[in-house]
């Protein structure tokens, strides 16, 4: 349903800070396809999702969903079909205006140009009902500025803004990556639920092994901006740590190192 | 002199809250510093004056005033998304250029209005005709709340639409705005537009109110819009674009009844205006930071 084709990109080409990310990285998603996505420092793990987002063009290559050639369509028309969220809570929400406010934004995602009323008393009903669902008690904080909120009500509210209109991909940037343990479970529990019950083809990038391996039907590993491991079906079932980091090994010839990467 | 000074502090207060409203739409709503005002401003005046004196009706006037504000928000909305320049410069190039524009569309630095029709002989006429018995010294009062009045209605009615959140996104968190669809361009492009659209609005207004237009009168409009938002802020905080919106109103009237009494008590000469509202500004800028330093030490911050 997604590919990506033969992609390079370059950043600050020309200059002493020039960067080459990919050179010709493919990857072909499957419909209903949840993929985690683990990597060392500077694999390109965020590049990809920016890439297929459309933050930035790409050099050369092609990107395609459902048969349609996207690789020049930019960030915002991209967002009819791509849901994100983002590894800083601060980046998903708007912090000065209330949470029905933000709601109301991801629920006329790509209509948002008109001059219809932002909130009616029927999106007011909808959006209390898609709250009440992740029982965090954010339904009867519609009309509260979402500053107030703490970085994992932010995070689960932006998880919905990114759902609420099923998107045809949803892209995950180590969303629970600056969240405490505790909160990272509730947030990934109710991501392994959206994901599941909507039926959302999903990317997730993670620094968590254990997530890594415990969601999601595939595990794709990063490395110099290359996919080195791409794992699936039933030897992604019976994946353990050691194995991978084993298996990463064997194929690199060299020990996975990430700073931030947590074993458990 | 009390009920005059304070009568007429109202009404300009009044009338350069359009102004002020249109300095908040930039400043705070799309955290966009905008400099086309010290242009836009002259140029609703140049406008109006302009069309009047040439036999035009005096609300066609005001409404084509309108619109060329719109035009110059419009050119530096497309200088800085679609020529990539920055915002200060945009609106400095844009400013800069409206001086020459202004001069073409008058002919000559100043227009005297005092014997021509403008909305308020209009009013005038229309109320002396109707209710004989109206005391007309408030018909100016009476115009400047209803259009102030009108302008914030709708303002607060229009950030309540989807567009208006957009709008109000912009400002607050591009990236998100646009992982959810908006041509965060576009956007500006709109912000800027109604915001030079009502800069200009009340500067036609003025014109018509002070009897005349002149190629300076827009030196350091920024500033008192600036100052207006700042008041606002101060008395009201960001609790709702509605309390918000009102503070800016009320700012801008204390900010006249200030400079009124200012210039009433001869602390200051006219031409000292500009010196005493920069201060006032810097004041009000650092203050909050002096406060807030202060507090920290005392108090940790709620977000730590």
């Amino acid at each position: 349903m997604l590919f990506l084709e033969n992609i390079s990109k370059t950043f600050n080409p020309g200059t002493p800070n020039e960067y080459k990310v990919f050179d010709g990285l493919s990857l072909e998603v499957k419909e209903g396809d949840f993929i985690t996505v683990i990597g060392s420092n500077g694999a390109g793990k965020s590049t990809l999702l920016n890439i297929i987002a459309g933050v930035f063009p790409v050099d050369s290559g092609k990107i395609q969903l459902d048969g349609e050639n996207i690789t020049n369509l930019p960030e915002h028309r991209r967002a009819a079909f791509i849901g994100r969220v983002f590894q800083d809570p601060m980046l998903g929400t708007c912090p000065s205006m209330t949470v029905e406010e933000n709601l109301s934004l991801a629920y006329s995602r790509c209509r948002n140009i008109s001059l219809r009323w932002g909130i009616t008393a029927k999106n007011r009903q909808i959006f209390r009902n898609y709250l009440a669902r992740i029982s965090l008690g954010l339904e009867d904080r519609l009309t509260e500025k979402v500053r107030s909120l703490s970085g994992g009500q932010r995070q689960a509210l932006t998880l919905i803004m990114a759902t609420m209109k099923k998107p045809r991909i949803l892209l995950l940037d180590e969303h629970t990556g600056a969240l405490d343990p505790k909160t990272a479970m509730v947030v990934n529990d109710l991501t392994q639920r959206i994901v599941k019950e909507e039926k959302i083809t999903t990317i997730m990038v993670t620094h968590n092994l254990e997530d890594a391996i415990r969601m999601g039907n595939r595990l794709l590993m990063m490395h110099h901006g290359k996919i080195v491991l791409d794992i699936r079906g039933k030897e992604k079932a019976s994946m353990t740590i050691e194995r991978l980091l084993k298996k990463f090994e064997e194929v690199q010839g060299e020990k996975f190192a990430e700073d931030r990467i947590m074993l458990a | 002199m009390w009920l005059n000074l304070i009568l007429k502090s109202v009404e300009q207060g009044l009338v350069f809250a359009i102004m002020a409203l249109g300095v908040y739409i930039t400043l705070k709503i799309l955290n966009f510093a905008d400099l086309t005002v010290d242009g836009s401003f002259p140029l609703g005046a140049a406008v109006a004056a302009s069309l009047i004196v040439s036999g035009h009706s005096p609300f066609m006037a005001t409404a084509v005033a309108v619109l060329a504000g719109a035009l110059a928000g419009l050119i530096t909305g497309a200088l800085n998304t679609g020529a990539k320049i920055s915002e200060l410069l945009s609106g400095i190039l844009t400013m800069t250029s409206l001086y020459s524009i202004n001069l073409r569309i008058m002919g000559r630095p100043n227009i005297p209005l005092l014997n021509e029709p403008t909305i308020f002989t209009g009013l005038e006429e229309f109320i002396k005709g109707r209710f004989p018995g109206f005391p007309v010294d408030y018909i100016y009062l009476i115009t400047f709340l209803l259009l102030t009045g009108a302008v914030e209605l709708m303002l607060v009615l229009f950030l309540k639409t989807q567009l208006g959140l957009s709008l109000r996104a912009t400002g607050d968190n591009p990236q998100m705005i646009r992982s959810q669809g908006v041509n965060t361009n576009l956007t500006k492009i709109i912000g800027l537009c109604i915001s030079n659209a009502l800069i200009s609005l009340s500067g036609a207004v003025v014109a018509q109110y002070q009897g005349f237009s002149d190629v300076g009168m827009g030196v350091g409009t920024i500033i008192a819009g600036i100052a207006s938002v700042i008041i606002g802020d101060a008395l009201f905080g960001e609790r709702s674009v509605l309390t918000s919106t009102l503070g800016v109103i009320l700012g801008s009237i204390l900010y006249r009844f200030a400079i009124s009494l200012v210039l009433s008590f001869r602390l200051a000469q006219a031409s000292d205006l500009k010196l005493f509202t920069a201060i006032v500004v810097v004041i009000a800028l650092t203050v909050p930071r002096f406060k807030n330093l202060m507090r920290g030490a005392i108090i940790p911050s709620e977000r730590g």
